[in-house]
Parts: structure tokens; C-alpha cells; sequence
């Protein structure tokens, strides 16, 4: 952060986006025969990728740029509409870009070489790559829902075609739900652009000048069924998508079929990151946009959390199959950032931020644990499995690392978000704080309970469990050292991100 | 007296409903398109007089435009036609409902 | 100083480190003794500091920041006084011998490594707890030294019992870090600091003994009782035993349980501005020490015995600072340390020597086999009884002085305590005459041989601990935290001695009496108590209590939810729009005749549907205006 500057003329961010396109075009372009041609091609960009974001994180300044934002690129697209193609990055998105970059590449890392179809497979991480990049870079709302959109295509290919059970009915349910919400999105967007040209004559899609004419109004249904406000019924039509993605309870039902069902490789960036936009999408548009409208809402909406934080960790305590296990374990977990999120204050929102981060990590991590698991012992029930600790003790002592970040204990990174997380709950929503303190004694039951049961007690069951290999620990080891840095040190965070949650127009009011 | 437009406009609507009755109540494929055309040149035949009474040649352009695509419509219905016949289907619009669901 | 302290923590956190990551490398007598050797290394380090603390230094050092934003500033700082000072001797002290005494004990074991590492971790987890100089870093430390215990007393996880033990007291653990969480929340939002020099300036800024501060206090409490295995979150302690001897002595005896007695007087001044909440502390800790040392009657289990023991003496504790005498309360954790730890790993060697029989009816007869042992057990009996000129009387007599002569209702918690020291003699001498027995009692175990001298030496300089600790100045030593002590009038002193001593006496005679003299007496009186003897040895059933009220209907809920909610109630709904439209699609594609002529009818249709509308809307009919 602010160590050196950048050059100012190379147009950094859209060779973020550019860079895994390049790499998927390569790709295609690679005979199929040649399997670890293909995969060392994947891993080559993702690693050039990583290491271009994080010069950009190095080089971000804080409290710099219009409306915090740096980087930004803006091109014309379609004039006439007020369409442009405008790319940038703020305290929001910085370290989120940073955590698509890395989880990119361990899940390439980790995909088998013998999958079938390496090649298409590769080819579609590296486009999803780009599209999430995109969603985190995109300052243009229809910029934004192109993306947004095109993200969908990989992963229903992904899911669909590299799954296992059954994956087609999990793909299509998450196809369905989540174009449901984008549609309402669409809608908003559309929306948002005309109220805001009937507020001040110019027709414009770009997020830095609608933030600075939040929508206002009152709309006067017909026949007497009294008045809705525009800005809430905007902040509804946004907040379907992104709770949607997220997911936000009750409209969680597509993330077990869905994380159960795709491989590990595509749930590690699916749980890891793509949830995480979800949040985003809330943070950039819901509270940026429309300020009251998330004082209002907001209260609702961290109830709704609060009861997914909890029905997520008894959801956990009753699963047999330890990835619909950790799926429920991510669910409960990502009530905890959105409790954040609408508490509205400071430090919930920077604890949200910071949450979202660990969140990747740590279920990166944890998806990662159970496909060593599966690959090992042929198995992902907990009824089949137990004392693994004995013939694996370096396994036993990293899978304890990643349950206790996940557990949040105190000194590791989950820790750190769901302190601050809390704090904010507590000041605005006090039962709420106290529904979530709930979930953090349940978390620790569940977690210990999947832990234990699984390294713990004698005799082993499989018999034969093969220690972890050197590209298991290397996976795992970026992961292990944020979630300890993160969780001693973690001051870097707000340096970066301050400036920009502080000027978000939910807190100034 | 120069002839009024109206009568024009009536002619054409006449024709064109003769070829929507005809083309609803024919049964006979070949029929059915050449109502399908007297009910185009019913709507050119309304353009031109338009086109002639308020002096503009705006209508003209759009006669030529449904003539065209009479044309590319005819080739490519007589052309199926044709092969309905041939496949030794009934000429009869009732009963090529292939596309039904 | 600044240097020193850090020091100090980091010491044993290297000694973990290398036993972590190369333990299974290094030969046992490196590993060993590396481990030992740091706890060893932090005392000479701690004793440094109490010279510079004795000379009138204090520290509250800011080593770097943890999180800034607004005005939530939590920086990594280091405090140190007397109090701290005072807790890192004895753990650093009490540390190292235990350490040097699992050299000997866990020499056969295969986890050797790792049973060092843990130890040095945990070690270095209750330094950060007490050194730590703001209530961020000091849960991070409470919720690593409740780590450490988990891993300790799971040890062995190839036993179902320890594994389900270590779950059971990490998960009341998470409830009283939930505990303190709060309470750092409430001390936030309120005061807007969360370090301690901070805090205690501010503390006053709040109405005495109003909600908020009353709030903090008991919530800072839940913590402290889940710690200190106090009531009603003891349940884990007993079940701790399942882990090995050492570790019994070191965390679940002389240290961490001890850590919710530090809490409370390192919050004193919170303590003190919240009268309710300090009474409801004394409370909890007159009736826990009663509560346990009934129960410490009837087992007969050592190292339950000895586990009913520290959560009584934890109640003295409590009950101490819950009145305000935080100076007596220190002094005996002090004592304690010596006595308890001695305790336990005297029974650490009875154990080894009976080949892991914990019950004691079948031991007893030991003076001859183990004579140190026995005599170093026997002195740390007399101390916890409180047997005149050992340590343990002058620091339990100090609270039930301070509670007798306390106004109000906290006498009723003294005359309680005194009740309960004659409990303590009772249960004690009958573990020991039980155990240890003396010629008369049956059991020929003269064949069994004494521990190693590196298992005894450790026990002897506990035991001339348990004896010389009562003569330490402590009061002096911690006047500069809690202010000087009480004075007492010599005729007080003396009369409240004899009685305490007088009620120890009749515990021991009692017991010498049932269990060395007539046993068949005891059988008898056995059968007489019956039921109440029942209930009072099977825990008064708190355990079956809360697996009925928690844990059952916990995963109840949660089979109800996975197996009813989710895929009927929740998915129904998100399954019924999906067959709804199905069914939709059906009915519509009906419209799919297939047939030219009823399309032609519905387009023909639909156009003169526009038309008359468009026409419609224009006002314009044909009829109507000039042609």
C-alpha cells in the first residue's frame, strides 16, 4: 500500500481482466493430447495474473483519487446511452481482486491432471477468472451486469458437465435462481439511469455520477394502494440479485445442490470468491446508491442474516457428507458478513470487508481439507471416517489450523471479522449480536465435531490414509499464513480500506 | 375531377380482405399463398396511392422494400412446397402440422 | 523493561516452535529439555522483572497496532506491574518444575514432541493472557491457553472419553469468550477504549453500580466461570482428567483455571464500582467450593478427587475477590499453585506405579514403595487443610477472615467457607488414607518402586513450597495495585485461626476415623446417606441436566431442520415455482397446433385487436369526422 507508484499510463486493470482471457485463448489454441502443457499454461497465467494484481495492490494509495478510486480507465462505449467502459478500484474491491487472483490459482493447482476435458475445463476457469475480475473492477452498471452475466455461463458449464449427483439439476437451479435475480437487477439498473435523468437531464450508467445523485421519490400506485419509495423499491430490485448470490436466507436452497455437486477446484473459487460478490454488489450499489433506503431495509435484512448464521451452523450439525457439511459451514459464516454489511456502521462494514477475505480463505481451505479427504479415502462420509490423525499427523495438524480459523478463534483471521462484525451488530441491532454470539458457541460444536470426528479416535477407518504430498501443503500454505497474519497483525486493512468505507454515504448520514 | 384517394384505399382494403379470407379459409397450400400476395400488393397498392396524394416518396420506398420481401418469401415457400409434394404429404394446410407440439 | 517482557513471551512461543516443527527429528533428552528449558529460561526472565518491579517499575508498552479505525484503536501492549508479575513467577516458576517432572513421566509415550510443544504453547498463551495490557489481546490469550487445554486433554485421541472431554471444554470455553466478547463491546461503545490504562481512568465516567457497568462485570464473569470451571459452567473439569497428570497439574490446577480469579482483580476497579456484580462473583464462588467439596466426598477417582479439589479452592478465590479482598485472593492462588500442583504430580507417581490404576480402593500401604511420594503428598494434604505453619493456612484463614469479618450478608459466605475447610480436611485425609494408607490398611504394595528423581525433586521443591509460601509478603508485594491491607485487631487474628484450625482437625479426625480406624463404619454410614450419597456421586446429575436441556434438543433442531424444513418447507417453495411453471408450459404449449390456419386466425385476430385500439386511443373513427 502505497510503497511505490505505479506508472499511470499502462491501463493496469484491464490487463487484469485481459490477462486470463489471453491465457484461455492460449489455451484453446493447445491440442487437447497435451494435458500438462494445458495445466501448466493455466497455472502460468493465474500466477502472472497474481502477481499483477498484487503490484497494484502495492501500489494503492489511500484517501487518493476521486471518490477513493484509483486506477481508472475510462473508454467510450455507447455514447448515446450514457453506456462507457469504466474500470477502477477502491478500498471495496482491492483486496477482493487480490483473493480472485489467488484462489484462481490454487484452484488450478489442484485440479487433477487426469480430469476429463482438461482442456475445456482450464478454458473455463480462466474465462470465469475474467468475469469475476470484471464484476470487482466494473464502475459502469451495465458494464457491472455484463459481467455479471457472463460469469453465469462458465460456471453452469462447470457444474454441470465436471460434476458429480446430481450436478445438472444443481446447475440449472443455480442458473434459474440467480438469472431471477438479475433480472430484478436489470431492471433496477434501467431504472436507477432514467430517474436519474428525469433528476438532472443526463442520461449516464456510471456508477461515480449516480452515486452523487442518490434517487429520491415516492411512487403512487394506482387504485389507492398507497406509496412505495423509489429508492427502496430500487434497493429491493439490486438487493434480490446480490442476496441471491450471497446466499441470504431464505433463498439459500441452490448452495448445497450446487457446492455439493461441483468439483473442488470450482467450489473453492465458487464458495470462496463468488459469494463474496454477492456482499460486494451490496456494499457498491445497495449502500452507496441508495443510503436511506439501507437505513430502512438494513434492519430486515440483518434479522434475515442473523437466522442464516444460525440455521447454517444447525444445518452443519446434522450433515453426513462432509461437503454439504462445509457448504452449510460457508452459508452460516456469510450471515455473519451480511449482519455486517446492515448494521450500516463503521466497523460492522470493515469488519464485512474484512470477513469477506477471510471467509475465502478459510472455506478454500476447508473445501480444499475435504477433497484431500475424498481423493485419500475414497470417501466424503462422516460415518465411514475417523481417526485419520493416526497415519496422517501433518494432515491432522492443517486441517486443525483451518478448523480453528473457521471456529474464529481468537488470534487467527476469522476472529478478527467476526469481532468487529459483532461490535457494529452489537451498536445497532444489540439481539442480533447476540444471535450471532450464539452461532459462534454452535461453530464451535460443529466444527470440532467435523475436525474430531474425522482425525480423531482409533482404529482408523481407512486403514491406509497417505500423508499430504508437497502440492497439498503448497496449496494450502498461502492460505494458513493469512489466516495467521491476518489474525495477529491485521492493521494493513483498515489502512487501506478506511478512506473509502468512511466516505460511503451510509455511514456519513 | 381528379379521382379522390379514397377510392383507392378502399379498393385496397378490399382486396385485402378477400386474401385474409381466402388465406383463412383455403385450403390448399399453393391458394394460401396466393392470398398471402394479393393481400402484400393490397398493402403496396395503399402505399403508392399515398405516396401519390401526399407527394412524398416515402411510400414508394416501402413498397419496394415489401415487394422484395414478397419475393424472398414466395421462393422459399413455393420451395418447401415443393418438397411437401414431393415427400408425398397431402396438399393440404390442415394436415402438415409437423410443427406441432 | 520493554525488552524484557516480551521476552519473557516469546521464550516459550520459540520452545513450542522448534518441538512443533522438529520434534519428531530430535532425539527425546533435546526435546525435553528444550522444553523445559524455555519455561526455565521465561522464570529467570520473570525474576528479572520482579526485581525491576520491586525497585517501583511498571510497563504499559505499545508494541504495534492490531486495528485503527475511527477511534477503535487496539494496539499489541504489554502491561506489567505487581499483579502481572506476581502470576508470570508462579507460572513460569510452577511451569518448569512440571516440566521437568514430564520428562520423567511422559518418557515412554509416543507423542513425547508434541506433548512439549503444547505444553510451551500453552505456557506462552497464559503469559499473553496476563501480560496483555488491553482486553483484545487478552481474550486472544484466554481463548489459546482454552486451545492448549483442548489439545492437552485430548492428547491421547485415541480414546473416545478424552476426545469427547476436550470437545466438551472447548465448547464451555467458546461460551465464555462469547461472554467476554460482549463485555468488550459493552466497554467500547461505552467508554470508547478498550486498553486497560484507558480503561481504568475512564471507568469512573459511568454511574457505580448502574446497568452498564453491572452488565460488563457479570458478562467479564460468565468468562471467568466457564475458565475456572466455577457454577454453573464446571462440567468440563472433571471430565479434563482424561489428559495426562502433568497437565492436570499445570492447567487445570496451578494455572489456567486460575486465570478467571486474575481477571476479576486485574478488573478490580470495575469490580468495585459494580457492587452487585462483585457479590454475585462471591456467591458463585462460596457456594461452588461447598458444592464441589461435597462432591470431592464420594469419588474415588485421585485425580477427580484432586479435580473437585481445585474447583473448591477456586470458589475460596472467587469468593475473595468477590468481597474485595483481592489480596487474599492472589495470595492463595499462590499457595494453591504449590500445594495443588504437588498434589497432582505426587499422584502422577502413584499412578505410574500402579500402571495407570486411577481408582484409589486399590491402592493404599505406599510409605514403604514410595516414600517420597508419600511424604510430599502427605505435606501438601496438611497445606490444603489448612494445618497450622503451612502456606495453605495462612491464605485460606486470610478469606475466611476477610469474609467473616465483612458487613452484611457476606458473612453467611464465610461461615459457609469455614464449613467447607472442614470438608477439604475430611476428603483429603480420606484420599490420603485411602490412597496412601499407612501400615495397617490392607494391600501389600511394598514391591512397587519410587518415580525417577527428575518425577521427585520437582515434588519436593513444591512441597517446601506448600510449606515456605505462606511467609511470602503478598500483601506488601500487591499493595500498589490494590491498595495496602486490612489491618486486624491480634484477637480476631487468633480467634478465627483457632476455628479454622479446629474445623480442619475435625475434618481429619473424622476421616481418620472412617477410613484409617473402623472403614466398615464407613460402609455403613454409606448406606444410611444412601440416596443423598447417590446424588452426590454422580455430580448432583448436572451433567445428564444440561445434555438433556442443550445437547439433545440442539441436534434435535438441527436433524428437524436438515430432514424437514430444508427440503420441504424451503425447497418446496422454491420446487413449486418450477413445477408451477412447468405446469404452465404444458397448458400453453397446447397453443401449439401446429396448423397454418388457427395461427393465421390468431394473428389476423390480434392485428384487428391493435388496430381498433390504436384507433381507439386516437379518437379517430372513420365515421365520425369529415372523410
Amino acid at each position: 500500500m502505497s510503497w511505490y507508484a505505479l506508472p499511470a499510463n499502462v491501463p493496469w486493470l484491464t490487463l487484469v481482466v485481459l490477462l486470463p482471457l489471453i491465457g484461455a485463448l492460449l489455451v484453446a489454441l493447445t491440442p487437447s493430447v497435451a494435458g500438462r502443457v494445458i495445466k501448466q499454461l493455466g497455472i502460468l497465467t493465474s500466477v502472472i495474473t497474481l502477481a499483477l494484481v498484487l503490484a497494484i495492490i502495492g501500489g494503492f494509495q489511500q484517501g487518493v483519487g476521486g471518490l477513493h478510486l484509483q486506477f481508472e480507465e475510462t473508454l467510450q462505449w455507447i455514447p448515446l446511452l450514457g453506456i462507457s467502459y469504466h474500470l477502477g478500484i477502491d478500498g471495496l474491491s482491492l483486496f477482493l481482486l487480490g483473493l480472485n487472483a489467488l484462489l484462481f490459482l490454487i484452484a488450478i493447482v489442484v485440479t487433477d491432471s487426469l480430469t476429463p476435458r482438461l482442456k475445456e475445463f482450464i478454458l473455463l476457469l480462466l474465462i470465469l477468472e475474467a468475469a469475476t475480475a470484471g464484476i470487482l473492477l466494473a464502475l459502469d452498471l451495465v458494464l457491472f451486469y455484463v459481467f455479471w452475466e457472463a460469469m453465469l455461463v462458465p460456471l453452469y458449464f462447470l457444474i454441470g458437465v465436471w460434476g458429480e449427483g446430481r450436478r445438472v439439476y444443481a446447475a440449472f437451479k443455480f442458473l434459474i435462481y440467480t438469472v431471477i435475480g438479475s433480472f430484478a437487477m436489470l431492471i433496477a439498473i434501467l431504472a436507477v439511469a432514467g430517474i436519474n435523468f428525469s433528476q438532472t437531464g443526463q442520461l449516464s450508467f456510471d456508477w461515480t455520477v449516480l452515486v452523487q445523485h442518490p434517487a429520491a421519490g415516492v411512487w403512487h400506485l394506482p387504485a389507492g394502494l398507497g406509496s412505495i419509495g423509489i429508492p427502496q423499491l430500487l434497493f429491493v430490485g439490486f438487493a434480490l440479485a446480490f442476496a441471491i448470490k450471497m446466499p441470504i436466507f431464505p433463498l439459500h436452497t441452490w448452495l448445497p445442490a450446487a457446492y455439493t455437486s461441483a468439483p473442488i477446484p470450482v467450489v473453492i473459487v465458487f464458495a470462496g470468491l463468488v459469494s463474496k460478490l454477492g456482499a460486494y454488489g451490496f456494499l457498491r450499489f445497495n449502500l452507496a446508491l441508495f443510503p436511506e433506503a439501507a437505513h430502512s431495509l438494513g434492519g430486515p435484512l440483518a434479522v434475515l442474516a442473523t437466522i442464516g448464521i444460525l440455521y447454517g451452523a444447525f444445518m452443519a450439525l446434522a450433515q453426513t457428507d462432509l461437503k454439504r457439511l462445509v457448504a452449510y459451514a460457508s452459508m452460516s459464516h456469510l450471515g455473519f458478513i451480511g449482519l455486517g454489511i446492515f448494521a450500516g456502521n463503521l466497523l460492522g462494514i470493515e469488519g464485512a470487508l474484512v470477513q469477506m477475505i477471510n471467509h475465502g480463505v478459510i472455506i478454500a481451505a476447508l473445501f480444499l481439507v475435504v477433497g484431500m479427504i475424498e481423493r485419500r479415502a475414497g470417501t466424503r462420509l462422516r460415518a465411514e471416517l475417523r481417526g485419520l490423525g493416526a497415519t496422517a499427523p501433518l494432515f491432522a495438524a492443517l486441517f486443525l489450523v483451518v478448523s480453528l480459523a473457521a471456529l474464529g478463534l481468537p488470534g487467527l483471521n476469522g476472529f478478527v471479522g467476526e469481532f468487529l462484525i459483532m461490535l457494529g451488530a452489537w451498536a445497532s441491532f444489540l439481539p442480533l449480536a447476540v444471535g450471532a454470539g450464539i452461532g459462534v458457541i454452535l461453530a464451535a460444536w460443529y466444527v470440532l465435531s467435523f475436525y474430531q470426528g474425522s482425525t480423531q479416535e482409533a482404529p482408523p477407518k481407512p486403514a491406509t490414509f497417505p500423508e499430504l504430498r508437497l502440492v497439498d501443503v503448497g496449496a494450502l500454505a498461502p492460505l494458513l499464513a493469512l489466516m495467521v497474519g491476518i489474525g495477529i497483525s491485521p492493521a494493513f486493512f483498515p489502512a487501506a480500506v478506511d478512506a473509502t468505507v468512511k466516505a460511503l454515504p451510509v455511514i456519513l448520514r | 375531377m381528379p379521382v379522390p384517394a379514397y377510392t383507392f384505399l378502399v379498393l385496397s382494403g378490399v382486396i385485402f380482405t378477400l386474401g385474409a379470407i381466402g388465406f383463412m379459409v383455403r385450403r390448399n397450400p399453393l391458394v394460401v399463398f396466393m392470398c398471402i400476395e394479393l393481400m402484400l400488393n393490397a398493402v403496396n397498392l395503399s402505399f403508392a396511392t399515398m405516396s401519390r396524394y401526399l407527394n412524398s416518396l416515402d411510400g414508394v420506398v416501402f413498397a419496394f422494400l415489401v415487394i422484395t420481401v414478397a419475393a424472398a418469401e414466395v421462393v422459399v415457400g413455393i420451395a418447401i412446397i415443393v418438397q411437401v409434394y414431393r415427400a408425398g404429404r397431402q396438399m393440404d394446410v390442415d394436415e402438415l402440422d409437423l410443427m406441432k407440439e | 523493561m520493554d525488552i524484557l517482557a516480551p521476552l519473557v513471551l516469546l521464550v516459550p512461543l520459540a520452545g513450542f516452535l522448534v518441538n512443533a516443527l522438529f520434534g519428531r527429528l530430535l532425539p527425546r533428552r533435546v526435546v525435553g529439555w528444550v522444553g523445559a528449558g524455555s519455561i526455565g529460561l521465561a522464570f529467570l526472565f520473570a525474576l528479572l522483572t520482579l526485581s525491576q518491579v520491586l525497585g517501583g517499575q511498571k510497563l504499559d508498552q505499545t508494541y504495534f497496532t492490531w486495528w485503527q479505525s475511527g477511534d477503535f484503536n487496539v494496539p499489541f501492549n504489554l502491561y506489567v506491574d505487581a499483579l502481572s508479575t506476581l502470576m508470570i513467577l508462579v507460572i513460569t516458576g510452577v511451569g518448569f518444575l512440571i516440566h521437568v517432572y514430564s520428562i520423567g513421566y511422559m518418557r515412554e509415550d509416543s507423542g513425547f514432541s508434541r506433548f512439549f510443544a503444547y505444553m510451551n504453547l500453552f505456557v506462552f498463551s497464559m503469559l499473553l493472557l496476563v501480560l496483555s495490557g488491553n482486553l483484545l489481546w487478552l481474550i486472544i490469550g484466554w481463548a489459546m491457553v482454552g486451545l492448549s487445554s483442548y489439545l492437552l486433554i485430548g492428547f491421547w485421541f485415541e480414546r473416545r472419553s478424552a476426545v469427547l472431554a476436550a470437545r466438551k471444554a472447548f465448547v464451555m470455553n467458546t461460551i465464555g469468550d462469547v461472554g467476554m466478547v460482549f463485555a468488550a463491546f459493552l466497554i467500547f461503545l461505552n467508554l470508547r477504549v478498550l486498553d486497560f490504562q484507558g480503561l481504568f481512568s475512564r471507568v469512573h465516567q459511568l454511574p457505580k453500580g448502574g446497568t452498564v457497568i453491572t452488565a460488563i462485570c457479570l458478562l467479564l464473569l460468565v468468562g471467568a466461570v466457564a475458565k475456572s470451571a466455577q457454577l454453573p459452567l464446571h462440567t468440563w473439569l472433571p471430565d479434563a482428567m482424561e489428559g495426562p497428570t502433568p497437565v492436570s497439574a499445570l492447567i487445570h490446577a496451578a494455572t489456567m483455571v486460575t486465570a478467571g480469579v486474575y481477571l476479576v482483580a486485574r478488573m478490580h476497579l470495575l469490580y468495585d464500582w459494580a457492587p452487585t456484580a462483585a457479590a454475585t462473583v462471591a456467591v458463585i464462588g462460596g457456594l461452588t467450593a461447598f458444592f464441589a467439596a461435597t462432591i470431592g466426598t464420594s469419588q474415588v477417582d485421585i485425580k477427580r478427587i484432586l479435580a473437585y479439589s481445585t474447583m473448591s479452592q477456586i470458589g475460596y478465590m472467587f469468593l475473595a475477590v468477590g468481597i474485595g479482598a483481592y489480596t487474599a485472593g492472589m495470595f492463595h492462588f499462590m499457595t494453591h499453585a504449590f500445594f495443588k500442583a504437588l498434589l497432582f504430580l505426587a499422584a502422577g507417581n502413584v499412578i505410574h506405579a500402579f500402571h495407570d490404576d486411577q481408582d484409589i480402593r486399590h491402592m493404599g500401604n505406599l510409605r514403604a514403595g514410595l516414600p517420597i511420594t508419600f511424604w510430599t503428598f502427605l505435606i501438601g494434604t496438611l497445606s490444603i487443610s489448612g494445618f497450622p505453619l503451612f502456606a495453605g493456612f495462612f491464605s485460606k484463614d486470610e478469606i475466611i477472615r476477610s469474609a467473616l469479618s465483612a458487613t452484611g450478608s457476606e458473612v453467611w459466605l464465610g461461615v459457609l467457607a469455614l464449613i467447607t475447610a472442614g470438608l477439604t480436611a475430611y476428603y483429603m485425609f480420606r484420599l490420603f488414607f485411602i490412597a496412601f494408607g499407612w501400615e495397617w490398611l490392607a494391600h501389600d504394595n511394598r514391591h512397587l518402586h519410587e518415580a525417577l528423581p527428575v518425577q521427585t525433586v520437582p515434588i519436593v521443591i513444591l512441597a517446601a513450597g506448600a510449606v515456605v509460601a505462606g511467609y511470602i509478603p503478598v500483601a506488601n508485594f500487591l499493595a500498589p495495585v490494590f491498595g495496602g491491607a486490612v489491618e486486624v485487631g491480634a484477637g480476631a487474628f487468633i480467634g478465627l485461626a483457632a476455628l479454622s484450625v479446629l474445623v480442619a482437625l475435625v475434618g481429619f479426625a473424622v476421616a481418620y476415623l472412617l477410613h484409617a480406624r473402623r472403614p466398615e463404619l464407613a460402609v455403613a454410614w454409606r448406606t444410611r446417606l444412601g440416596p443423598i450419597h447417590t446424588l452426590v456421586e454422580h455430580k448432583y446429575y448436572i451433567d445428564e441436566l444440561y445434555d438433556r436441556i442443550f445437547v439433545r434438543p440442539g441436534l434435535a433442531l438441527a436433524r428437524f431442520l436438515n430432514d424437514v424444513v430444508e427440503p420441504r418447507v424451503i425447497d418446496g417453495a422454491v420446487n413449486a415455482v418450477a413445477t408451477f411453471t412447468l405446469l404452465e408450459a404444458r397448458e400453453f404449449r397446447l397453443l401449439q397446433t401446429g396448423r397454418v390456419r388457427s395461427y393465421a386466425l390468431v394473428t389476423l385476430g390480434g392485428a384487428v385487436g391493435i388496430l381498433l385500439i390504436v384507433v381507439w386511443y386516437l379518437g379517430y373513427l372513420p365515421w365520425k369526422s369529415g372523410a
